[in-house]
């Protein structure tokens, strides 16, 4: 509907300065309004400039997605397709996710998807239309992700769609109007980006404790890793000493079943969403993307997101702001001070950390599984992918967590390749156990059942706080008297797999983890807010520890229990006026009341006994 | 499943020797009702050192079985310790293959590690059916990400052996020694010289036992690692607080305990009469910091009604420009103190 309306608009402003009657229409891939198969992926539009759509079948073409839009002129309309060819960077085989665009049921000539390396224009020839409503269609070919962000249809012959992503957004912006007019979401007293456990519970506990939020997630669904979309369970420990009733929320709100990669089910996506739609105090905003802060001497006033479906723009302002984006994201855009990589030795003396700093962090996860089927599955020969052999081969029928990649690339300028990378492996080895004669009868019945397109990160950006938690507080068990929610989980870092490594040099998709344990250890108030950010608080994995801390803080049960800490927080800064250090600084005996008390449910039973982890317990208690 | 199964019926059938002149303190019952009999371990003196089992359990590889014939012995707390096994027949792997010495210590270290996968995962799922080549029927391969933890050829001798010597028996063990805590026996716990026979005494000692064994406990808690010391303090019954001796230790150590351990002990001195030198070794602990710590000091000199100390207490707010909350503010106020 969004770009029917959009479409007019342009045509008539068009109209008004031409004689000619020049018509261009542009259509966003992500607002269509029937996406069939197809799915809305934002997770690198900071980068190429939007969200698209993609056909994730993995190997079986999807359904196509329908869009209608009326032509005010009836003439020869020239096409162009914005998308790139996704698997040309490794290799010069046939694309993998080609795709045709089909106007009024008829396919235009030209393939898509099979062209540029790097997202673009694709021209696609010119098609004659009737004035009036027509019907576009996007035609998955081979259900190898495929990917479509834009169409432009013009009557100008001179037109040039403008490549410069930068540029192109002007454009899209000015076309829809978005900028000119954004809206505003509404009063707050808490706003929390990000809807991973660390900023569910942030919101919850907020909310509980009287304080009116926005959450804002740049999915359909919450939970994050822990989502269906990603498929990775909870680990960790909850109601540990010092304060026993930290987690409960966790508790409340968490799966019941544990393990990585299951079925859909496992992961529970609407007992965390109807925990927020049942708190009265919190607004939700799914599918938004926080990607603008407007700060003023060190606070942020507002916080700007874009519906990742219809592209229009939201803005929130509030006294006081969470960053649980995993990444860092709204704190990296206010200006707020950060850490990425490893920490050489020489920073914070620890023991762990490699002798010269580097850019490697942990990596990130595509994970995938298959299924029996009584008949055997077919699965196509891919061309694209990588070179494989029976060395290289992972006879299983599941990747979990150890399927890692894109340790020393950017975890958010370099993502999109490295989500591909990942995907590039699952689909190199699936396609070489169903068609290598050495396996082929093996795997003969298996049906790859789930591949993940959103892919699992560990560790970008970590805001710098008033205090960075480094590992000897951790080993040594240096507690500090602002010590919030303990982390209990190993000290559990990922290196490439050196054995993978040296069958991909360079490239692994595999990892290790190495472990040191350690006694519970609750994480320093200072680290959950920023240093130089007034009014921005953090929860989850972006939090002010070193990369050897953060090996293990980043569990997820933890970073929910950050959440409920940032909730009570956020309770004492509106009831005091305060700033989150002002909370540390003057009214942290208020914050060791909540804390004591907890938030979540206290009489559920402790159901969650999955995945605890290794802790150094002390013995019985 | 057949496996699995057949390990049910085979635990079902465990059964432990009985000797002669011994009486076992207790039996231990397993799932399907098969039971071993668990005997104290006394030193020449009589003093109760640990416990052990004469057991006998039938064991099947790849649907070869023989009975495992092995002594277990455990600690106190319930920790196995060692097995033994006679000479005549010792463990053996698949196709009836002794265990070599490498073996042996590989199936010591298995039995008193509690961060293995395999001993957490259900019977039935530690092998995959793999069909033979040409074979009609299927044959078991350990899983991959636990052979490395098991004995080659002796996956289900390692899995069974395991869940009896850390299975119900710990428990049994653990309350069977709370029963017999005594001086002779908290000497013993103490010599163990580990956090959890530590933590063991201070969930164990009774209210006299508390009193008269106060000094050695203070001592752990100063060692203590971790929780260990707040724990501890919670523990140690309110009305030793009052003892002129515990509160001359808190006067010397208060400020050598984390801070979590210092809030537990302010939380015991709650309603109790302190010492004029314990209060103002407290309020030389008031930082400029509003906590929790804070506002329980300020309620004790408040609720100790010395009007020297509070005097003393002003003064240090003033000094240090200790952040009080509101409420505390208008109470010193009200009293004149601020
Ligand atoms: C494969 C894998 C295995 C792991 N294993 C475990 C495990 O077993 N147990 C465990 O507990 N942890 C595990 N971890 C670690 C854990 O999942 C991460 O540390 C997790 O990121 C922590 O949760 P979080 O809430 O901080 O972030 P996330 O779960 O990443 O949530 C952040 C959310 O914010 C959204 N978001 C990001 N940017 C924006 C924006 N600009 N606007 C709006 N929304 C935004 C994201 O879409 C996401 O939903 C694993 C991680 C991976 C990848």
């Amino acid at each position: 509907m969004k770009n029917y309306l959009s479409a007019l608009f342009i045509c008539f402003c068009l109209s008004k300065v031409s004689a000619q009657k020049k018509t261009t229409i542009f259509i966003e891939a992500e607002s269509f309004d029937n996406k069939g198969g197809w799915v809305i992926d934002q997770q690198f539009m900071d980068v190429m400039g939007s969200s698209f759509l993609m056909a994730h079948g993995m190997g079986k073409p999807v359904a196509d997605a329908s869009t209608k839009v009326i032509f005010p002129e009836a003439g020869d309309y020239f096409v162009y397709v914005r998308t790139r060819n996704w698997s040309a960077q490794w290799s010069d085989q046939e694309a993998a996710g080609q795709f045709k665009l089909l106007i009024n049921g008829k396919a235009l000539e030209k393939t898509f998807g099979a062209d540029s390396a790097e997202w673009g224009w694709t021209h696609g020839g010119k098609v004659t239309l009737k004035k009036g409503e027509a019907t576009i269609s996007l035609k998955d070919l081979t259900g190898f992700n495929g990917r479509c962000d834009a169409i432009i249809l013009t009557n100008d012959p001179a037109y040039k769609p403008i490549e410069d992503f930068k540029k192109l957004n002007d454009f899209r912006n000015e076309y829809f109007g978005f900028d000119q007019n954004p809206k505003d979401a509404g009063d707050f007293d808490f706003v929390v980006i990000g809807g991973g456990m660390a900023g569910t519970c942030a919101a919850i506990s907020a909310a509980r404790n009287g304080v009116k939020v926005a959450l804002i997630q740049n999915r359909p669904v919450l939970g994050g890793n822990n989502s269906s979309e990603v498929r990775v369970h909870l680990g960790g420990r909850i109601n540990l000493e010092p304060y026993p009733n930290l987690g409960n929320l966790v508790n409340e709100i968490g799966p019941e079943e544990g393990g990585n990669a299951q079925p859909k089910s496992y992961y529970e996506d609407d007992k965390k969403l109807n925990a927020v739609l049942n708190e009265p105090n919190i607004s939700l905003f799914l599918n938004h993307h926080a990607n603008k802060v407007e700060v003023n001497n060190g606070t942020i006033n507002k916080v700007y997101a874009v519906n990742i479906e219809t592209g229009e723009k939201v803005f929130f302002e509030a006294p006081l702001f969470a960053d649980c984006t995993g990444d860092g994201t709204i704190g990296f855009l206010a200006g707020a001070e950060y850490m990425t990589g490893r920490e050489s030795r020489e920073v914070y003396n620890e023991p762990t950390a490699p002798e010269v700093a580097d850019n490697l962090t942990m990596g990130a996860s595509v994970q995938w599984f298959s299924e029996k089927a009584e008949e055997p599955v077919s699965f196509p020969d891919i061309k694209w992918g990588l070179p494989w052999n029976s060395e290289k081969a992972e006879e299983i029928t599941k990747g979990d967590w150890e399927w890692e990649t894109g340790m020393g690339l950017d975890m958010t300028l370099d993502f999109e390749q490295i989500r591909d990378y990942g995907m590039l492996a699952v689909y190199s080895n699936w396609s070489y156990l169903k068609n290598s004669e050495a396996t082929k009868n093996k795997f003969a019945h298996e049906n790859l059942k789930w591949v993940a397109y959103v892919a699992g990160k560990r560790e970008s950006r970590r805001l710098k706080g008033d205090y960075v938690l480094i590992e000897q507080d951790l080993t040594e068990h240096r507690v500090y008297p602002d010590g919030t929610a303990p982390t209990s989980w190993t000290i559990d870092l990922h290196y490439p797999d050196p054995e993978n490594s040296k069958l991909f040099p360079g490239a692994a998709f595999k990892s290790i983890a190495k472990h040191i344990k350690i006694y519970p250890y609750p994480i320093p108030f200072r680290c959950l807010y920023s240093k130089n950010i007034n009014n921005l608080m953090m929860a989850g994995r972006d939090i002010s520890v070193s990369h050897v801390a953060l090996g293990t803080v980043r569990l997820m049960r933890t970073t929910g229990m950050m959440g409920e800490v940032l909730g009570m927080a956020a309770s004492i800064c509106k009831e005091k006026e305060t700033s989150p250090r002002g909370v540390y600084e003057n009214h942290f005996a208020s914050l060791e009341n909540l804390m004591q008390k907890g938030v979540g449910n206290p009489n559920l039973p402790a159901i969650q006994d999955y995945n605890l982890g290794g802790t150094l317990m002390e013995g019985e208690k | 499943m057949k496996s699995f199964l057949l390990i049910l019926t085979l635990l079902a059938g465990l059964f432990s020797v009985f000797l002669e002149g011994e009486t076992p303190v207790f039996r231990v019952k397993m799932q399907n009702g098969g039971y071993f009999q668990v005997f104290e371990n006394r030193d020449s003196l009589g003093i109760l050192k640990g416990y052990w089992s004469n057991i006998i359990a039938p064991v099947c590889e790849d649907s070869v079985c023989y009975n495992v014939d092995i002594l277990f012995k455990w600690n106190l707390l319930g920790d196995f310790v060692a097995y033994e096994t006679p000479e005549k027949s010792p463990l053996t792997k698949l196709d009836h293959i002794p265990f070599t010495p490498a073996d042996n210590q590989k199936l010591q270290s298995i039995l008193t590690n509690h961060d293995l996968i395999f001993t957490g995962m259900p019977a039935e799922k530690l092998i995959v059916k793999t069909k033979k080549e040409g074979i009609d029927g299927y044959s078991g391969a350990t899983v991959t990400t636990i052979k490395e933890e098991v004995i080659e050829g002796a996956l289900y001798t390692c899995y069974t052996l395991w869940h009896i010597a850390n299975g119900p028996v710990v428990d049994s063990i653990r309350s069977h020694t709370k029963k017999l805590m005594d001086d002779q026996m908290i000497q013993e716990m103490l010599k163990m010289n580990n956090s959890k026979a530590h933590y063991f005494l201070i969930n164990s000692l009774s209210e006299t036992q508390y009193k008269n064994h106060l000094p050695v406990i203070l001592k752990l808690t100063l060692e203590g690692k971790g929780y260990f010391p707040k724990n501890a303090f919670e523990k140690i019954p309110s009305h030793l607080f009052e003892q002129q001796g515990l509160q001359e230790f808190l006067i010397k150590n208060y400020h050598e305990y984390s801070y979590y351990t210092q809030m537990a002990i302010l939380k015991k001195l709650q309603g109790v009469r302190l010492s004029k030198p314990l209060l103002l070794s407290l309020i030389e602990q008031l930082d400029e910091r509003n906590s929790g710590q804070n506002q329980r000091i300020v309620n004790l000199v408040i609720a100790n009604e010395n009007k020297e100390l509070l005097k003393v207490l002003g003064e240090e707010i003033r000094l240090k420009e200790v952040n009080l909350n509101s409420e505390q503010r208008e109470k010193l106020e009200g009293l004149g103190i601020l």
